[in-house]
């Protein structure tokens, strides 16, 4: 992956991340370390390097984003709201918004705010697994994302957000399959005759509308 | 996956090296590797194939190091680990 300032990112297997000066031809090597700041994996899968100059660096130990003017290193895994910590592709769309294909499904990062919106099999996905380096975007804007049962493509646009939540409503509650009535008012005595206990049947009806 | 600036398509493969397609002519040639040619592709495996700003195709293959394609002699010319050397590449596995 070339910068703007036409340097060379590199991902390896078990090389970690590798900056490439093509005119003296050699290598920068940006491996773990323990207890210091550095890149979670030394197995990099994907690379993306957004608009306002961070490098998005996919490991098989979560996400990570290196801002290439410090180079101080962050790490986002399950944690943060990631599906999985093995990361293959990372690609943008037009809405400021990363595409991740992991191994437990396809994850939205809002670059805004850095949160997560995951997408599994009851979304579409063609299984929960994807592949290596089976990420593509195409000249329209359509994103492709390889895995082991086929692949997926869409229309970033197209997918909304589910942002409805049903009113949950609590409509009765038993004891022992007796139904306990609800006081007139806030100031009305319980009409709970006694303390519960020692009662195996309670029962709460909840109802979503 | 790249498309050169002359309108070639670069494919690469896993285990058949890289096929170009001219897709003017409709034809594909083939770059693949040659224990015997040293300027030959450093392994049949590709994962992937980037085109820098100057032009220049850039392989990254599975064990055969970082490859760069010079179109003047159509050979490679490969960057490997070098366990001697910091400033070598990390692994010759290139993602």
């Amino acid at each position: 992956m070339e910068d703007p300032l036409h340097r060379i990112w590199i991902g390896t297997e078990s090389g970690g991340l590798n900056l490439f000066n093509k005119y003296t031809k050699s290598f920068t090597r940006f491996t773990h370390k323990a207890k210091e700041n550095s890149i979670s994996n030394n197995n990099v899968s994907g690379l993306y390097y957004d608009k306002s100059g961070v490098l998005w660096i996919g490991t098989m130990s979560g996400l990570n984003s290196l801002d290439t003017r410090t180079l101080k290193f962050s790490n986002y895994t399950i944690k943060d709201g990631l599906p999985n910590n093995a990361i293959y592709g990372i690609v943008e769309d037009e809405n400021e918004q990363l595409w991740i294909s992991t191994n437990r499904g396809l994850s939205k990062m809002h670059l805004k705010d850095h949160s997560f919106t995951n997408y599994d099999v009851s979304d579409g996905l063609q299984s929960y697994e994807f592949k290596d380096q089976s990420y593509f975007k195409s000249s329209t804007g359509d994103l492709y994302f390889g895995g082991i049962e086929g692949f997926n493509v869409f229309k970033p646009e197209n997918i909304k957000e589910d942002n409805f939540q049903p009113p949950l409503v609590f409509t009765s509650f038993q004891v022992f399959n007796k139904e306990v009535q609800v006081s007139s008012d806030s100031s009305a005595p319980t009409l709970l005759s006694q303390t519960i206990q020692k009662q195996n049947t309670l029962k709460f009806h909840i109802v979503i509308l | 996956m790249s498309y050169k600036k002359l309108g070639l398509i670069w494919i690469g493969t896993w285990g058949g090296g890289i096929s170009v397609l001219d897709p003017i002519k409709n034809k594909f040639s083939f770059y693949r590797q040659d224990p015997k040619n040293p300027g030959s592709l450093g392994s049949n495996n590709v994962w992937k194939i980037i085109e820098d700003e100057d032009g220049n195709i850039w392989i990254g293959t599975h064990s055969g190091g970082l490859n760069l394609f010079h179109a003047d002699t159509k050979t490679f010319e490969h960057f490997e680990y070098d366990e001697n050397n910091p400033n070598s590449i990390g692994s010759n596995i290139v993602m």
